[in-house]
């Protein structure tokens, strides 16, 4: 209780505008940190469907693909065929979103410990991040597939292993209940194999982000090949004004794809985990509250943008 | 330069060539061309991502500067549609260039 009066007191002699005066009592306060963390966890939530919808839609734009050649090639459709075109398996896709809920759940209690209210639930909770890691590396590690390929699911086990030993031993520093400056120590130590994982995530996520990009690209080009020889001929009006509306609703899919490349979001992402550690060892500095909160604002933006491009609502086609 | 990045290239290469197709001006048979080159560097970037390629190796480094130039070079020439066959040769290189990086697997 002296902390906080003491801390309070701070605020009032050290700031003389009201305007200041607020901002600083926004981060003097001990619920300061909440409203950052609910944020992140918010847009995490949209990152972790857009990246497992993405990453589905990387089959399903294949099996669209070969589905057009065998049309085109007058072959007969061959449905199990189409299913066995499988660039990156449920299981995988699976192994990642979970990995991105540990890391958000992780973030979160990270949050608890900069504003000094990590308790034995927030304890507990951290080793379930840990463990939950380690189980998906052991699952990755079980997974068929070449050693090596940017999708490699013993590259993702290795990584998903060292972020659950580092998660793991700040989650022991906080069951043992050691000083806050020794677990804030640990967790700075350990973020590089936490953030090494995320960043695993984002180039899987950029690889079906491409995929994404091309196919609508493709789609555009037959549409304009389409429009283009109907004028050659007598066009008919129905269907100009059919191709309009085409037209029209594959720039608006273009246009939100554009803008939600689900990499950038979980860059943001990252960021935002970043300047939280950065906040949780500064010990409650205003300076890296103010960061925490210009990050996770900038993460929010891209995950709203992420979730007006999610593959079910711009469809494959 | 990672696979990852040659991925997004061959990715912003497709692009420059669907503006291309996607704008008026192209005889028929340039446009089916671009179409089918396109159709080619689409299917290499897909192979890629299944590949373990070594990023390290000095054949990979070169060809990845290869790359960037010719990607480049695109950049400038495929807009300029008196330059249609150079924007095609480019393009040619492009996929050479990938198909050599597949076969570093």
């Amino acid at each position: 209780m002296l902390a906080v009066d003491r801390r309070g007191a701070a605020c009032v002699l050290l700031l003389p505008s009201v305007a200041l005066l607020l901002g600083f009592q926004v981060a003097c306060g001990p619920e300061d940190y909440q409203k950052p963390i609910k944020d992140f966890q918010d847009a995490s939530s949209i990152v972790i469907t857009a990246t497992e919808a993405f990453l589905n839609n990387m089959n399903t734009i294949e099996q669209n693909k070969l589905l057009d050649e065998m049309v085109f090639e007058k072959k007969p459709l061959n449905l199990p065929e189409l299913d066995s075109v499988e660039i990156i398996s449920p299981e995988e896709i699976r192994l990642r979103t979970d990995a991105l809920s540990a890391l958000t759940q992780y973030t979160a209690n990270l949050g608890a410990l900069a504003s000094g209210s990590a308790g034995s639930a927030v304890a507990d909770s951290t080793k379930k991040c840990s463990s939950s890691l380690k189980d998906l590396a052991d699952d990755a590690k079980k997974l068929p597939g070449a050693k090596g390929t940017p999708l490699a699911s013993a590259k993702f086990s290795g990584l998903a292993s060292a972020a659950a030993t580092a998660i793991g031993t700040v989650a022991q520093l906080m069951v043992e209940k050691k000083a806050r400056r020794e677990i804030a120590d640990s967790v700075v130590e350990n973020d590089a194999a936490v953030t090494a994982l995320i960043e695993q995530i984002r180039t899987d996520a950029t690889l079906a982000y491409e995929r994404q990009r091309n196919q609508l690209g493709e789609y555009g080009d037959e549409l304009a090949k389409d429009y283009s020889d109907e004028l050659k001929r007598n066009p008919d009006p129905i269907l100009m004004l059919s191709f309009t509306q085409t037209v029209k609703a594959y720039r608006t899919q273009q246009s939100q794809l554009k803008a939600a490349n689900p990499a950038e979001a979980i860059d943001k992402m990252s960021k935002a985990h970043r300047a939280l550690v950065a906040y949780v060892q500064s010990n409650k500095n205003p300076t890296t509250f103010g960061q925490l909160v210009t990050a996770v604002q900038q993460f929010e933006s891209a995950a709203r943008l992420l979730n007006l491009a999610i593959p079910e609502k711009a469809a494959a086609k | 330069m990672t696979l990852v990045n040659v991925v997004t290239m061959i990715g912003d290469d497709l692009t420059l060539i669907d503006k291309r197709l996607q704008s008026p001006g192209l005889s028929d048979a340039d446009w089916q061309a671009f179409y089918a080159l396109r159709k080619h560097l689409d299917d290499q970037q897909r192979q890629l991502v299944g590949k373990a390629i070594k990023e390290g190796d000095a054949t990979y480094k070169n060809l990845t500067k290869q790359l960037t130039e010719a990607s480049a070079q695109l950049k400038t020439t495929i807009k300029d549609l008196s330059k249609v066959s150079s924007a095609i040769t480019i393009i040619s290189q492009i996929a050479a260039c990938v198909d050599q990086i597949g076969k570093l697997a």
